[in-house]
């Protein structure tokens, strides 16, 4: 296991951008996703005028309406992702493969690399919630409590997933992001697989797979039996179930892959 | 002792590129691959590596099949290819990362090798040039020690000074223990170095000699006297050049890259 600890630090050191790429992509793609699907939210915040107070106290009470950035967990899973595609030119560098490593430390060299890259994106995404709801608490929190007090708004509270409580969504980051791990061996067949188009490929197999899920739950798992069925946790846990059995067969493929594809 | 019994080898199922080819590659010996471009040399090299996998036959290490890829056999068998693609790391830290996963490494002497290759071990991979970063892997691959050391095309890149020092140092690292297998068509460049020759053509192995049993069996000669058994010749400026059948104790200077123009249009059972 220090072999394989060695090899994920080797990668990690070895491809210095990769540090700034993980903290680029998630600075960037949060940016850009929280004002694509928080306009409303940012609109909200322009109306504030500094001695309008009665304005302000209404632009507060609305903001302590808008939800959280919901969209965070997709960008704990999907970040990663998109900086694991080094992987393809690393797995394939003769310099690399010909590491004195078995088969089993080059795997799980690679999944420890993988859980790094993982993790900082994950820790960037939930700090960035604690910014935002840092920022909105600092100039609305008590406005927003002040303003339910002064419109009316009697024995009302803010939302528990308001904007105001933006880190709230982390319970969801931490709890959902670990989907990840079900993808990322379907991803790391398919790059090692598909030499061209590799992630369009992987896209459309876990599409597939998506697909293929959802027959399987509608004629096999729960769909088929509905009438018999009064277990809300048996219908629920299909997706994990299904998911965690297809990672663990995407997982084997992975290591055979790594022992037998071979490096032109 | 590396063994490559009767592999074979195609990128297609229809087009072998090595066909059929078996080798006892023994300790303490420099063999030079040579063929035409083409002609399989660089499968060869990434077969006995392991970076292909035999579809016929097998490629062993002291007991270890290639195909398994295994740390053992890596540890013992290292690769230089024609292209370098290092990692982003100051030189002295390549050195020590990649070198903590070989048994042999030893880091002095990869510091010795480059500063006769002249490159500072402060400076970053990054900011060498094509050449400088195949000295850096040149070193490395002496300094690994392992008792196999494959290399593709190692003078490429290189310059003429650097060429020198290679051959060297080279020379100088070989051990009763050390077999390297040399891929060129650079002839020019290794011949002095060559032990034993390995001709590729056309997918097959034409030849497998040392240079000593060359020597005795074939002359090279400008001047053929009556019942010598011409088996190549060419015009050269300076006039003709022969490979004949040496049927005395005298050994002649072997031209390789003569040698290797006779072995490659001669057919095989004249040559063998």
């Amino acid at each position: 296991m220090k072999a394989a600890l060695n090899y994920a630090l080797l990668i990690f050191k070895g491809n210095k951008s990769i540090f700034t790429s993980i903290l680029l992509v998630a600075f960037a793609g949060f940016g850009i996703i929280f004002y694509l699907t928080n306009s409303n939210t940012l609109s909200i915040l322009s109306e504030k005028n500094g001695f309008d107070t009665a304005k302000n106290y209404i632009t507060a009470v609305q903001l302590a309406e808008r939800t959280y950035f919901e969209s965070s967990p997709i960008l704990a899973i999907l970040f990663p992702i998109l900086n694991l595609i080094i992987l393809q030119k690393i797995i394939y560098n003769p310099i690399e493969f010909t590491l004195p490593l078995s088969t089993k430390d080059r795997f799980f060299g690679i999944i420890i690399f993988c859980s790094l890259v993982f993790l900082i994106n994950l820790i960037f995404i939930v700090l960035c919630n604690y910014i935002i709801q840092f920022y909105f608490q600092f100039n609305y929190l008590d406005l927003a409590k002040e303003g339910y007090d002064k419109l009316g708004y009697l024995y009302t509270k803010i939302p528990e997933n308001s904007i105001l409580y933006n880190a709230n969504i982390n319970l969801d980051v931490l709890k959902y992001s670990f989907i990840f791990f079900l993808f990322l061996p379907v991803y790391l067949v398919g790059i090692l697989y598909f030499r061209k188009y590799s992630r369009l490929l992987s896209i459309l197999i876990f599409i597939a797979y998506v697909y293929l899920s959802s027959l399987v739950m509608e004629h096999l798992w729960a769909g088929g039996f509905t009438q018999f069925i009064n277990n809300e946790a048996y219908v629920k846990a299909y997706p994990y179930v299904l998911g965690s059995i297809a990672a663990i067969f995407a997982y084997i493929s992975f290591y055979y892959l790594l022992k037998e594809k071979e490096v032109h | 002792m590396l063994t490559v019994n009767s592999v074979s080898y195609g990128y297609t199922k229809k087009r072998k590129i090595i066909k059929n080819i078996s080798l006892n590659l023994q300790p303490g010996t420099i063999y030079g691959l040579l063929g035409l471009n083409g002609e399989g040399k660089t499968t060869l090299i990434k077969l006995m590596e392991g970076l292909l996998l035999p579809k016929e036959g097998d490629i062993n290490f002291r007991g270890i099949n290639s195909k398994e890829r295994s740390g053992k056999y890596f540890d013992q068998v290292f690769y230089l290819g024609d292209t370098t693609n290092l990692p982003y790391l100051y030189v002295h830290d390549f050195g020590r990362m990649y070198g903590n996963f070989y048994s042999n490494f030893n880091y002095t002497e990869f510091e010795n090798y480059l500063q006769e290759f002249q490159i500072d071990p402060n400076s970053h991979l990054s900011s060498l040039s094509l050449g400088q970063g195949k000295k850096v892997h040149l070193a490395f691959g002496l300094a690994c020690n392992t008792a196999v050391l494959l290399m593709d095309e190692p003078t490429n890149g290189l310059d003429i000074p650097s060429k020198t020092i290679f051959r060297r140092l080279l020379a100088n690292s070989l051990t009763p223990e050390k077999t390297v297998v040399i891929a060129s068509h650079q002839i020019r460049d290794i011949d002095q170095l060559l032990d034993h020759l390995l001709i590729l053509h056309h997918g097959e192995l034409i030849l497998d000699k040392s240079l000593s049993d060359i020597n005795d069996q074939y002359a090279i000669t400008s001047e053929i006297t009556p019942g010598d058994e011409i088996i190549f010749q060419t015009e050269e400026v300076i006039g003709n050049k022969y490979l004949i059948v040496n049927k005395t104790e005298a050994t002649s200077n072997m031209d390789i890259e003569f040698l290797f123009n006779a072995f490659i249009n001669t057919s095989k059972t004249t040559v063998k």
